[in-house]
């Protein structure tokens, strides 16, 4: 017993030390610039009558660009782009029609950070288009009429959320909010309002990982659920299939700056 | 024997001369002479021996004319001693051998006429009554079934005389959207017309009849109707007077011509009407003779006299025979505007092996709704082979609808009623509210005025019936399957959903089963939403 609880004593100190490190070598950083540093093998003496003990202190890159820590309380904008995989609910009817329920979206955002802690607002908006075929349902299996047929689906994200702020790069976040989707079918040789243009009132969730890799540029992933009820189902082949939601799960990787 | 009422009226558009009949049946009971040429009296003709050379059409033995004639003149709706008869899978030829000696005349095992399988045509000489001999058959362990070889009738005849053309029908069903999406069909997918046949040759043959006085000689010839070109024809065989594939297949009645016009007679081309399906091969399968099949029959095997007017049809054999062909060589879509009043199962296992074959099928639900001279004492009895669609999917029974787009008169409501299209009615508007397609002229044969007829002229005629409804059906089929719907099961279940609801606000009604018939509905399928 007292050997796990040294072995996970080393394992904490050892994630506790990374963190510690990288603010460290920040501020060693800083007084080097100043001349009020000196760097011996095993430790950092500091001029100023502080005396830090870095035990990782071999680890420091002398040549590093000073870095300045960010302050948890300053209002913060974060913009980015984004590459969404939506893997939608409505399986069958998209399966039916597009051959797959499973589609790319492009898009971007921004998120309004610190607006209290780690208290973040988020608004963004993704867009994929897809074509296929008209097609019919028979006992369950779609027959396609092949008549092309374009499905669009744009939703647009209002909500926020929590970052769980570290002294890491990566930065855990989670949040929610409504989402508002355009979506329109548009089929060749389609009569007055046989075409599909409307918008529908969602939610989502959201959870995931931002990463810093340089100063001003992040990268993240983030997963989100997507409800959209009711926004389908009383026509076409997802009365069928008796889907009547359009939402669904998405991987999202972003891309952006921050300031 | 003719159903329903039904108009024939033909225009002779350069002359502006409208010339009509009436139906035959009130012909035949009214006219005794025909063309100035005094007749003999009717009945059974009585055989006076050979009479000249043997002519090319028809190839009907004039004693089986006669057994139809004989049928005719005692209202019987099976052929006097054909029973059909189907072995139990596995059956020795000893063991069919044995059920046969149950049977008067124990008949040989070889005399017997295989229609496919173990499913054969026995022809009794010493017993008419064919429901005594399937029920004799029937006690046989060996037998699965045995059953009277029913006799068909087309579903429409010829009416009054009419002058104008109207295709109100097309435009009830929205066909010329239909027409956007898929135009015609393609030229590769095969309609079978199981009727009584489509001349697919321009030819004039001799032939011996009787002119009232003396059997005569003479030259009838026969064209191709200018709605058609003989290269959509493919493969016609010809089950009614001969026994099978053959090079050339003759209508003698214009009813097979009039409903393959339905299903695609030849469109934008300047001349008569359209069809739906005009890009598709039509299959002429003839399974059903006329009043001329059987006097050309009868005079060539030396019989005087005429035919009754109301003798011909179709036999359940025929007819099974038909549907077998159409769906071995390749018919996707095979149309029977035609039925009786009693079930048959070798039309049944006919229509089963079929579907299992891929071909779509749309029949005519009958047109007994009324009490009608050509119908039942019953009134409103189920027709067959079209109440067996219910239970067979990707078969389709057919109700007809007039230019209102309520039911017709005539047509015969029922459980096994699955769907409505256009058949006509000649009470909303006359012949207006009827059918109009290319066929044979009709005043060149109609045999209440004629005694030498032609077959080589042709005019747009209005005709009524759910043998006219039905055909709609399979020119909406083969635009579907042309679409890339491949499963009979698929292509009915596509026309039920997309039908628009009529007599209720939703389902079906016996009336007009899921409602009318919505082609373009049907190719423009489904999206998501």
């Amino acid at each position: 017993m007292r050997l796990f609880f040294k072995l996970v004593s080393m394992v904490v100190l050892a994630l506790l030390s990374t963190s510690v490190c990288a603010q460290e070598r920040a501020a060693v950083d800083d007084l080097r610039e100043r001349g009020s540093v000196s760097v011996a093998s095993d430790s950092v003496q500091i001029d100023t009558g502080e005396s830090l003990r870095v035990t990782a202190s071999k680890r420091l890159e002398i040549g590093q660009p000073p870095r300045v820590p960010p302050e948890p309380n300053a209002l913060g904008v974060r913009a980015f782009g984004t590459v969404d995989i939506n893997a939608l609910t409505a399986q069958n009817s998209f399966n039916a029609v597009l051959g797959t329920s499973r589609v790319t979206a492009f898009g971007g955002g921004v998120d309004v950070l610190n607006i209290w802690r780690g208290l973040f607002l988020r608004a963004a908006v993704s867009t994929t288009s897809k074509t296929g075929s008209r097609a019919f349902v028979a006992n369950g299996q779609a027959v396609s009429l092949n008549i092309p047929l374009t499905v669009s689906m744009t939703p647009v994200e209002v909500g926020g959320g929590w970052r769980f702020l570290t002294r890491t790069r990566a930065t855990p976040y989670v949040g929610g909010g409504a989402l508002a989707q355009f979506y329109s079918e548009k089929s060749n040789f389609a009569g007055p309002g046989e075409n599909v243009s409307q918008t529908n009132i969602g939610y989502f969730a959201l959870g995931g990982i931002e990463v810093e890799t340089v100063r001003w540029l992040v990268v993240g992933v983030e997963a989100q659920f997507r409800g959209i009820p009711h926004a389908i189902g009383q026509s076409g082949v997802s009365q069928s299939f008796g889907e009547t939601n359009l939402g669904g799960f998405t991987t999202r990787v972003l891309i952006g700056v921050k300031h | 024997m003719l159903k329903g009422t039904s108009v024939a009226v033909c225009l002779i558009a350069a002359a502006g001369i409208v010339v009509g009949t009436t139906g035959r049946r009130v012909r035949a009971q009214t006219t005794e002479r025909r063309s100035g040429v005094p007749t003999a009296r009717r009945g059974i003709p009585t055989v006076v021996g050979p009479r000249g050379p043997a002519s090319v059409y028809p190839v009907m033995s004039g004693a089986r004319a006669l057994t139809f004639i004989g049928a005719a003149q005692r209202g019987l709706d099976y052929v006097p001693g054909e029973v059909i008869v189907k072995f139990k899978s596995g059956v020795s030829v000893t063991g069919q051998q044995r059920a046969l000696r149950a049977l008067r005349s124990r008949p040989m095992v070889t005399d017997l006429e295989w229609i496919s399988g173990d499913t054969a045509l026995h022809r009794d000489e010493l017993e008419y009554d064919a429901h005594i001999l399937s029920t004799q058959l029937l006690e046989q362990p060996e037998v699965a079934y045995a059953e009277p070889n029913y006799i068909r009738h087309f579903q429409s005849t010829p009416n009054d005389p009419g002058y104008a053309q109207h295709q109100w029908n097309f435009a009830a069903i929205d066909m010329p959207r239909a027409w956007d999406i898929n135009p015609g069909g393609t030229s590769s997918l095969i309609v079978a017309v199981v009727d009584s046949g489509i001349t697919t040759v321009s030819q004039t043959f001799s032939a011996l009849t009787w002119n009232g006085q003396s059997t005569q000689q003479i030259s009838v010839p026969f064209a191709i109707s200018p709605e058609f070109s003989a290269s959509r024809f493919i493969t016609p065989a010809d089950f009614a007077t001969g026994s099978g594939a053959q090079s050339i297949v003759l209508d003698l009645d214009g009813h097979g011509t009039h409903v393959a016009s339905t299903i695609g007679e030849n469109t934008n081309n300047n001349i008569g009407e359209a069809g739906i399906a005009y890009n598709v091969k039509l299959m002429p399968v003839k399974v059903c003779f006329g009043y001329w099949d059987l006097q050309f029959a009868l005079s060539a095997a030396g019989f005087t006299g005429f035919v009754p007017l109301n003798a011909g049809g179709c036999t359940a054999a025929a007819v099974a025979s038909g549907i077998r062909y159409a769906a071995d060589n390749g018919a996707k879509v095979i149309n029977l505007s035609l039925g009786g009043f009693a079930s048959s199962s070798i039309e049944q296992d006919a229509l089963n092996y079929a579907v299992s074959k891929g071909a779509f099928v749309a029949m005519s639900a009958g047109n007994c709704y009324q009490a009608n001279p050509a119908c039942p004492p019953m009134v409103n009895p189920p027709a067959y082979p079209a109440a067996l669609a219910t239970n067979i999917d990707g078969a389709m029974a057919v109700a007809a609808v007039g230019p209102s787009l309520n039911h017709s008169f005539y047509s015969s409501a029922g459980p096994y009623v699955e769907i409505s299209a256009p058949g006509g009615n000649d009470l909303e508007g006359g012949v207006n509210g009827m059918i109009w397609q290319a066929t044979i002229f009709p005043p060149d044969s109609d045999p209440s005025t004629v005694i030498f007829p032609r077959f080589d002229r042709y005019a747009e005629v209005p005709y009524e019936g759910t043998s006219m409804a039905a055909p709609h059906v399979s020119g909406a089929a083969a635009l579907i399957i042309s679409q890339g719907v491949t499963s009979p099961a698929v292509v009915e279940a596509l026309i039920k959903q997309t039908a628009r609801p009529l007599g209720t606000a939703s389902g079906r009604s016996d009336l007009y089963g899921f409602g009318l018939i919505q082609p373009r509905a049907a190719l423009f399928g489904f999206g998501i939403k």
